[in-house]
């Protein structure tokens, strides 16, 4: 796409780029043969496939763009067709695989491999739907069928992880590359990009609103190009509708009708406020703020994450956080409509959380009770007054002391690394710190 | 070694193959023929995940390609219906078959067939259970006969049945649920010369157990140690070839340059570096090891994220994965953990309507699921069909980093619980078949448990009750422990309780001193209060266990506490009862005063309200004191009429035949001791016909001992031998009371014939057992026995540290006819040496004991006395005879018992002849 901003990824466009270096020289191996990236909507993965597009125009090596999201057969067809443009005859659908393959997939692959055998080759695949069963499977027999050619590099770009566990072989090859928001010298850049003469102040807001979520800031800096000023307290509440819109309703919610549209929002809004959750806290945080989408059983909660995965792509397990999370650019983008449209909903939201981390952690011991503590901790900071918060964090340390010494060594560290955390507990924080120090000691 | 036979799948473990493999090889009869396979690690708790299973596996697979003709066959303890005798002896049969083509075992299917019509399949089964030892004797008798006709076929020179018993942590306390046989040890041979057993469980076999005591020599110890370090590499290699090797495979397609050398050389230097930490990370145990690699393989994890987990907490953060329930496999991994005992297709699709994994419309396949599961190194084949199971080791981990994370109040978990129970509710239990019934019953309780620990409780206690009357322990221990795993959650009361059943089924399970452990800790860690509310229930059981090992004083003391506490609830029918049971005790002690007492008290209450039954065994317990007494003709009176009650009541059908044998016994016991040996071998006849009839196993068993008494008396050494022995054969490792008592009697048969070792040997036998089951009426007995032998075989050091041990527990106990019977001995032994003035004062220390038991066997050591003393040369005699009588004035005794004294004195006058 010309004159897409881009900005940042030299992590990534450096692995990329050096797999098309080695698929140039043709002695050497790949040792990232498959490059997944993943990211929610807006965060810039087709942004990245263009620009390995544009390097691989530049360095004139054969590529393949397909887009999953239309279905198979046009999956099929889209590579077909461009394989062809290369002067490439894809003949009948006599195959080397062991398995017999549906016939356009076995067009495909043969496609594929002709064309890389010719020397080498890139095949770019955006949009993959890792909800899609049929598509990933398509996919996952593809690159089985595909993985012996050695001078093929392949790019899928999928909002969220796609797992390719049916064949073991393929999941090996894979290396995945998930794209963050930017940071903040890379959203001074975007902005600079931009061309928008902006004071600091709106940048400093445009950097707190959007955290670096490159979807949420071109929504922002285009309307501010409108006219909009995010100092003024009506342009804000403008601002914040812009974003709910343009942002979670016409990018991550796009795929679902109207009526689901209005439930999976509500529900992501709701589950955006705990930075984690498990089975429990999903039932009592629904059937106390959301009680009309309660269900009848425990039982019916079991797959209520899988399914808002599947249909948001913006909810998944975080291994770090032992719990279920909303994925970081949107959770925030919700935490900031709900602070500013309804506080007061906010505060019990977040008063609520914190009694109910308080009641767990007397519950549980080990790890998860430090879990619930440092959770405690955060939702308190929200609606505790300062004094009360300092109080409480006097008493938190006292609670500490008596722990194990893993699991003081384990607070310790997760907070050190707890940006947000230190963030809005503001003053405290220095204190907490301190305190933390003498515990380890 | 040489690993032909070994599947590719299995890796290492090549010194313990080998071993297994020569351990088969080897059918010399002094051969070990017992492998038993347990985990190196020293730690009872941080044991399991040793890699067992798959170790067996290898073992059955090498086995039956070094030996094709082998019969293999293979239990697993995990499965509920697999912990039943009649289950293995089929599949031994099953086996066989399989293996000899040509054989049939006609005799055993047939048996089977008749008691299938009957409904009589299980051993466990709770209503069918009177039917046990009929059933087994049967069938165990049929499958003797068809294995004589299967010996001409089988090979001689090579092991011709291999039986591999996984998971024998499970059984390890009752391994009896096992043996089809009676009077057979675990494991059984099933009548073939040449069995193997390989035998795998957590612990290394317990020595001082029952089963075990003095086998040393019947079995090989196989401890398994973790995976080495090049192990793990191997597994590592095979499981994750693509992912090591891809480079170095791919380096065959396109010729490597010098740069991509070097890197792929620090490459396996970095790989090598890696294993090296996994090993140490895993620390070799297999099941990590095998986690680790599952999830390296799906891709859900690299080796450089696994190798960089922190050293404490790997296991957790290799399990924590499994939380991520957007994959279903996790989700049904943590459905196995629940499910706990096997999960099977039809009821992993019931559990999928109830969670709405699938839209509705989509459509959900229950067998790839279960496919995807099997793949997995930490499921296993639960069933005989396609269910599956976690892994015990894996599900520990599992429940402890996932549901505990997941479901800290563990609704999620009732709901489950729920659905599992719903599944079972819904379907017919009349069409299930038994073991299938037996299976659902523990799996629900689990079930129950979990959704509200009350009901499940009371539905443990309907299922524990019935199960703990009988010979049905085994399936009784499934269900405590069932509850035992809810432990954590159960309230303090619950939790006490729970012990309280526990120590009821130690005593059950023959081990009373456990079982008094258990209860003294309890009244050392429970509230008082609650104490108080169950203060009669553990008085109970104290007494139970005091009585199953004959502390007849302390079963006193404990009943008579619970007699007050009834008392003071009222309750009149219990009064009743433990009457009942205090008049039993004190028969036992010889205080037959008070026992006619007890009787007397109990039969008053059920004469005008309680049971006949009851009545009638009063009338029969009566008896029994009157004889004792020595008083026997009101004896007889008394026997009879309770006889005549019980087979009025039995044809009426109100009582179990056994009672009625019972009181043939007691009224053979005194023809017996009347010296009517002819009536005594009709009524111990008729006992053992009535007990036949009801496969009162016990009652028979006692009952050829009686008859070979009976025989011994007759001076019919080689017949009362052989009944004695059928005795034994009866009763192994099934009643110890009557195994050392028909020991006793062969001991007794050696030493008429004057065969001291060989009486030796069986006494040392029979105090051993009493010491172990801790009887210290037998082993006091024993030991006095013992002291007689080791006198005639010159160790009179060993006899004299004997007699002081037998005294000792014998004066504590109050064993009054057996330290008379003891003195008696020692008079004997001093008056062979001619220590005559020694000898007497032992008869009289015989003869004073006597009147503290009971007036016949006063007057009986008192006929010996005079008997011996005129056996003396004449002139000794009146010395003697003064000397007695001075004795007997000492003891204060002349004047309550003068009959000693006046015999002296006659003897000494008739002796005052002239010249």
């Amino acid at each position: 796409m010309e004159g897409e901003l881009f900005v940042n990824r030299e992590f990534e466009l450096h692995l990329i780029e050096e797999a098309l270096q080695t698929l140039q020289d043709r002695q050497r191996l790949l040792r990232t043969p498959v490059v997944e990236l993943c990211g929610v909507r807006g965060i810039g993965k087709t942004a990245l496939l263009r620009q390995v597009q544009r390097r691989c125009q530049t360095a004139d090596v054969p590529f393949i763009w397909a887009e999953a999201g239309l279905g198979e057969s046009l999956l099929e067809h889209q590579i077909v067709e461009q394989v062809q443009r290369y002067r490439v005859e894809v003949g009948g659908t006599e195959g080397e695989g062991a398995e017999p393959l549906d016939p356009g997939l076995r067009r495909a692959v043969e496609a594929l491999r002709i064309l890389a055998r010719r020397g080498r080759a890139v095949l770019l695949v955006d949009a993959v739907e890792a909800s899609n069963e049929r598509q990933v499977r398509w996919l996952e027999v593809l690159l089985r069928e595909l993985l012996m050619e050695y001078s093929l590099f392949v790019v899928l770009a999928s909002p969220r992880l796609v797992s390719f566990e049916r064949e073991r072989s393929v999941a090996r090859k894979i290396t995945v590359l998930e794209l963050g928001p930017l940071d903040r010298p890379s959203c001074d850049v975007y902005l600079q990009k931009v061309g928008l003469p902006l004071e600091a102040e709106v940048r400093e807001l445009i950097f707190s609103w959007t955290r670096g979520y490159p979807l949420a800031m071109e929504v922002l800096t285009e309307a501010i190009r409108g006219g909009l000023d995010p100092r003024q307290p009506a342009d804000r509440l403008q601002l914040l509708q812009l974003l709910t819109e343009r942002v979670i309703r016409q990018e991550i919610l796009r795929k679902l009708s109207p009526e689901k549209r209005s439930f999976y929002e509500g529900l992501l809004r709701l589950l955006s406020v705990p930075r984690r959750f498990n089975l429990l806290l999903l039932q009592e945080l629904i059937e106390q703020f959301a009680p009309e989408w309660a269900r009848e059983s425990p039982l019916a909660y079991f797959f209520l994450p899988r399914e808002l995965s599947d249909r948001t792509e913006v909810v998944r397990w975080h291994l770090d956080r032992a719990g279920y999370a909303v994925e970081g650019p949107v959770r925030w983008l919700f935490l900031l409509s709900l602070q500013i449209e309804q506080p007061e909903q906010f505060t019990t939201l977040h008063r609520w959380l914190a009694a109910f981390n308080q009641r767990l952690a007397r519950r549980v011991n080990g790890s998860d009770r430090i879990r619930y503590l440092r959770e405690w901790l955060y939702h308190s900071a929200f609606c505790l007054e300062s004094a009360a918060l300092g109080q409480g964090i006097e008493e938190l340390l006292a609670t500490l002391s008596w722990e194990t010494a893993e699991a003081r060594v384990q607070f310790v560290e997760e907070v050190r690394q707890d940006q947000e955390l230190q963030e809005v507990l503001g003053e405290h924080a220095q204190r907490l710190l301190t305190g933390l120090q003498a515990l380890e000691h | 070694m040489e690993r032909r036979g070994v599947p590719e799948t299995f890796l290492g473990r090549d010194r313990e193959l080998s071993l297994f493999l020569d351990w088969l090889a080897n059918v010399q009869p002094d051969a070990p023929w017992i492998l038993s396979v347990h985990d190196a690690e020293p730690d009872p708790a941080r044991r399991g995940g040793i890699g067992k299973t798959w170790f067996l596996r290898a073992c059955v697979s090498l086995a039956q390609q070094r030996f094709p003709h082998l019969a293999v066959v293979q239990v697993d303890f995990f499965r509920v219906a697999d912990r039943d005798r009649l289950v293995i002896a089929r599949r031994v049969v099953e086996g066989l078959q399989a293996a000899y083509p040509h054989w049939w075992a006609q005799a055993f299917a047939q048996t089977l067939e008749t008691f299938a019509a009957q409904g009589y399949l299980s051993s466990l089964y709770p209503e069918k259970d009177v039917a046990d030892i009929r059933i087994r004797d049967s069938l165990s008798e049929a499958l003797a006969r068809d294995v004589q006709e299967l010996l001409p076929l089988l090979p001689t020179d090579v092991p011709q049945l291999l039986l591999v018993f996984d998971t024998f942590e499970l059984v390890e306390r009752n391994p009896q649920v096992a043996v089809l046989g009676l009077g057979q040890l675990f494991p059984e041979r099933y009548g073939l010369p040449h069995v193997k057993v390989l035998l795998a469980g957590r612990n290394p076999l317990d020595w001082q157990h029952p089963t075990w005591h003095g086998r040393e020599k019947e079995v090989l110890d196989l401890a398994l140690p973790p995976f080495s370090a090049a192990e793990v590499r191997l597994y590592l290699e095979r499981e994750l070839a693509n992912l090591f090797n891809a480079s170095a495979s791919d380096e065959t397609a396109v010729a490597a340059s010098g740069a991509e050398q070097t890197a792929s050389t620090a490459e396996s230097e970095s790989q090598a570096r890696s294993i090296e930490r996994l090993y140490e990370l895993t620390a070799g145990r297999p099941i990590l090891v095998g986690l680790a690699c599952d999830l390296l393989a799906r891709g859900l994890l690299t080796l450089r994220e696994l190798v960089a987990f922190p050293q404490g907490r790997f296991e957790e953060q290799l399990v924590v994965r499994i939380n991520d329930l957007e994959r279903p496999l996790n989700w049904l991994i943590l459905v196995l953990a629940h499910v706990y005992h096997r999960l099977s297709a039809p009821l992993l699709a019931w559990l999928l309507t109830q969670v709405k994994l699938t839209e509705d419309g989509e459509h959900a396949s229950v067998e790839e699921w279960l496919t995807a599961l099997r793949q997995l190194s930490f499921v296993r084949a639960a069933g005989e069909g396609d269910e599956l199971a976690l892994h015990d080791e894996m599900r520990r981990l599992v429940v402890h980093y996932c549901w505990e994370r997941q479901d800290p109040d563990r609704r999620f978990r009732r709901g489950l619980s729920r659905a599992v129970i719903s599944y079972y509710e819904q379907q017919k239990e009349q069409a299930l078949p038994e073991q299938e019934w037996l299976a659902s019953r523990v799996e629900l309780l689990a079930h129950w448990l979990t959704v509200d620990v009350e009901e499940g409780l009371r539905r443990f206690q309907q299922l524990f009750g019935p199960a703990t009357v009988g010979w049905r322990s085994g399936f009784a221990r499934i269900l405590l422990e069932t509850v035992r795993e809810e432990e954590p959650i159960l309230t303090p009361a619950q939790r006490w309780q729970l012990r309280l059943w526990e120590a009821q089924l130690l005593r059950i399970e023959e081990q009373p001193q456990l079982a008094q452990t258990l209860l003294a800790r309890l009244q050392q860690e429970a509230d008082p209060s609650w104490l108080a509310t169950q203060q009669e229930a553990l008085c109970y059981e104290f007494a139970r266990c005091s009585l199953q090992q004959q502390q007849l004083l302390q079963t006193i003391h404990y009943y008579t506490q619970c007699l007050e506490l009834a008392r003071r609830r009222g309750n009149e029918e219990k009064v009743s009862t433990l009457q009942g049971q205090l008049g039993y005790v004190y028969r036992r002690l010889g205080q037959w005063d008070e026992a006619l007492r007890c009787y007397q008290a109990s039969l008053a209450y059920h004469r005008q309200q309680g049971s006949r039954a009851w009545y009638a065994n009063l009338l029969n317990s009566i008896g029994q004191v009157y004889r004792l007494q020595g008083r026997i003709e009101e004896a007889l009176r008394y026997c009879l009429l309770g006889l005549r009650v019980r087979e009025e009541l039995w044809r009426q059908g109100k009582l179990n035949e056994r009672a009625v044998g019972l009181s043939h016994s007691t009224l053979a016991v005194i023809y017996l001791e009347s010296g009517d040996l002819l009536q005594a071998e009709q009524h111990f006849r008729h006992a053992f016909e009535c007990y036949a009839h009801v496969g009162y196993r016990t009652g028979l068993a006692a009952t050829y001992n009686r008859l070979g008494q009976v025989a011994l008396l007759k001076g019919q050494l080689e017949e009362a031998d052989t009944l004695f022995k059928q005795a034994e054969a009866l009763v192994t490792g099934f009643d110890e009371e009557v195994f050392i008592s028909s020991h006793s009697y062969q001991g007794r048969v050696a030493a008429e014939q004057e065969h001291w070792q060989e009486a030796l040997a069986h006494w040392q036998c029979a105090c051993e057992h009493a010491r172990h089951v801790h009887d210290r009426y037998q082993l006091a007995a024993s030991l006095f026995d013992l002291v007689e032998a080791l006198s005639h075989l010159g160790r009179r050091e060993e006899a004299l540290a004997a007699w002081r041990e037998a005294r000792m527990i014998a004066e504590e106990e109050g064993y009054c006819l057996l330290l008379g019977r003891g003195e008696d001995l020692l008079g004997d032994l001093a008056l062979v040496e001619e220590r005559v003035e020694e000898a007497f004062q032992h008869y009289v220390a015989s003869c004073a004991w006597m009147t503290q038991h009971n007036f016949l066997e006063y007057h009986k050591a008192q006929r010996r006395l005079v008997g011996r003393l005129l056996s003396l040369p004449l002139e000794k005699v009146s010395p003697t005879a003064h000397l007695v009588r001075e004795s007997w004035r000492q003891r204060g005794l002349a004047e309550q018992y003068p009959e000693l004294e006046q015999a002296c004195e006659e003897i000494a006058q008739l002796l005052c002849i002239p010249g």
